[in-house]
């Protein structure tokens, strides 16, 4: 098609996509915080006696591991404001983020629920019962005791949720948000395409560190955190 | 007060499995009952009921003088109770997110709400006591089984219990290291503090023990002095579990 590329401009677009990056930071974060938070409370659903609680946080986790996140963000940012709308609330008022939040929130709390279950029935039974032995409640026993135990068990699962979770942000664009991918488009676009495989090796490129810094900051946080607790020396 | 630890009729069932069929026991403040019994008589359910990591389904645990129906309990009486026990565990279950001087200083901290200064200071002694003064900073999973387990028993004896339950403290260790936490025992036993020990140690049990009882089945069988109950037993049932713990050999050829 007579196109010649300029790799050499590759490096040129980083600091131009970046400008979006707190965009992404900002997805990344807030889907983050809900998504532990959601995940928190169908662990406590999927672990608990009641047969109820057990089957909503289960049936729960099954529709959101299965649902692809881009059909939640179809069914979020044009179903749900059109259903609304009949029954008389206006969602005119609600940003795109905070549609991107809502749905990369639910889709990643499944992951955060089952990483958070498997964590916490890692843990040896018999911790919480000599926590019980020596008087505490059962509170401080999962404060002190359990908890720790489990977060160190979930480190590298929670690194990896992260890196699919900061990935997923990309889908963001979709609905028109400027994020690191909406920002690519955008630079591509106002050159009418021409530099289009430059832009997107550079947006590659920029996700691909970024996941490689999360990667092993994970790796490093795992091996600190359970620094001297897993060595079999005598 | 009149005991120390009593039990009143306890029955612990698991689904349909009867394991516990109305145990009861009086032990005096400063006797050291050790408990024997075959594998699955329900030796270790019977300590986990007076603690209530298994709640029993019938009958009373009191612990000095203070008592707690096994039906109708509620927590904060279950809290109480464990307060004035303590419990070492057949697999140690030392805190793995914790050093052992943190291990010890736990209950202190947390239950007993001490200063944190002053709990390192009195765990560090107790630690030293048990022989792992050098071992403070050590985690449980880089000690040897032995080592976890006397410091399992310093974790026990710094909450200053009225009983210290011991489930087959030696049961888990390599035969070498069998004695040194044995010894930690019998130290333990010496300063009067009142203990229930299910071990199968016999020459352990004829040195220490105040009183032995012989549970099978889920019931009592047989108790006295170690003297009585472990030279001179009455029960057959008794006599056949001394014979098979004491001479391996004989109880092949019986079952062969
Ligand atoms: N949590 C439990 N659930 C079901 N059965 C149990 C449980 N704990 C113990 N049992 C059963 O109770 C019986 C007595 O066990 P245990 O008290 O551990 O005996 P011992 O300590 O004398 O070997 C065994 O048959 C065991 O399988
Ligand atoms: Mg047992």
């Amino acid at each position: 098609m007579g196109h010649t590329y300029d790799f050499k401009s590759i490096p040129g677009y980083i600091p131009k996509i970046m400008k979006a990056f707190p965009v992404t930071i900002e997805i990344l974060l807030l889907s983050l915080l809900f998504s532990i938070i959601i995940g928190a409370i169908v662990t406590v659903g999927s672990l608990s006696k009641n047969k109820v609680c057990n089957a909503i946080s289960k049936g729960y986790i099954s529709f959101m591991r299965g649902i692809p996140t881009l059909v939640l963000i179809f069914l979020l940012y044009l179903g749900l404001p059109q259903v609304m709308n009949s029954i008389g609330v206006d969602m005119s008022g609600v940003s795109k983020v905070a549609y991107i939040v809502a749905c990369l929130s639910l889709s990643t709390s499944a992951n955060m629920a089952e990483m958070m279950r498997a964590a916490y029935l890692a843990v040896d039974k018999g911790q919480r019962e000599a926590a019980f032995s020596v008087g505490m409640k059962g509170f401080t026993a999962f404060r002190r005791i359990i908890f720790p135990q489990a977060f160190g068990v979930a480190i590298p699962t929670l690194g990896n949720n992260i890196i699919m979770l900061f990935k997923e942000t990309s889908l963001a664009f979709t609905v028109g948000v400027i994020d690191l991918l909406g920002k690519a488009r955008a630079i591509s676009s106002a050159s009418y395409g021409t530099n289009r495989l430059e832009v997107y090796i550079a947006t590659g490129i920029i996700f691909w560190i970024i996941c490689f810094v999360l990667e092993n900051l994970s790796k490093f946080i795992e091996k600190q955190y359970t620094r001297g607790r897993k060595k079999a020396t005598s | 007060m009149a005991n120390m630890v009593e039990l009143k009729n306890i029955h612990k069932s698991f689904g349909d499995n009867h394991i516990l069929k109305g145990v009861d026991m009086s032990i005096k403040k400063g006797e050291v009952v050790v408990i024997l019994g075959p594998s699955g008589s329900g030796k270790t359910t019977l300590l986990r009921t007076i603690n209530f990591l298994d709640a029993a389904d019938e009958g009373s645990v009191s612990v000095h003088d203070f008592t707690v129906d096994c039906k109708k309990h509620s927590k904060s009486q279950v809290i109480e109770l464990r307060r004035k026990t303590a419990m070492v565990f057949q697999n140690y279950n030392l805190f793995q997110n914790k050093t052992i001087l943190e291990n010890v200083m736990e209950g202190l901290v947390t239950v007993k709400k001490f200063k944190k200064s002053d709990a390192e200071k009195v765990s560090r002694e107790i630690l030293a006591k048990v022989g792992l003064a050098e071992r403070c900073d050590f985690y449980p999973s880089q000690l040897s089984g032995g080592q976890q387990q006397r410091a399992g028993i310093a974790r026990a004896l710094i909450l200053d219990p009225d009983v210290i339950l011991f489930d087959e403290p030696t049961s888990a260790l390599d035969p070498e290291l069998v004695g040194e936490v044995l010894n930690t025992i019998k130290a333990v036993a010496q300063t009067g503090i009142t203990m229930i020990v299910v071990t199968h140690e016999i020459a352990f049990a004829k040195e220490v023990a105040s009183r032995v009882v012989f549970m099978e089945g889920g019931v009592v069988v047989e108790e006295g002095k170690p003297e009585e109950i472990l030279v001179a037993p009455k029960e057959p049932r008794t006599q056949q579990f001394l014979r098979r713990i004491t001479n391996p050999n004989a109880a092949e050829e019986a079952t062969a």
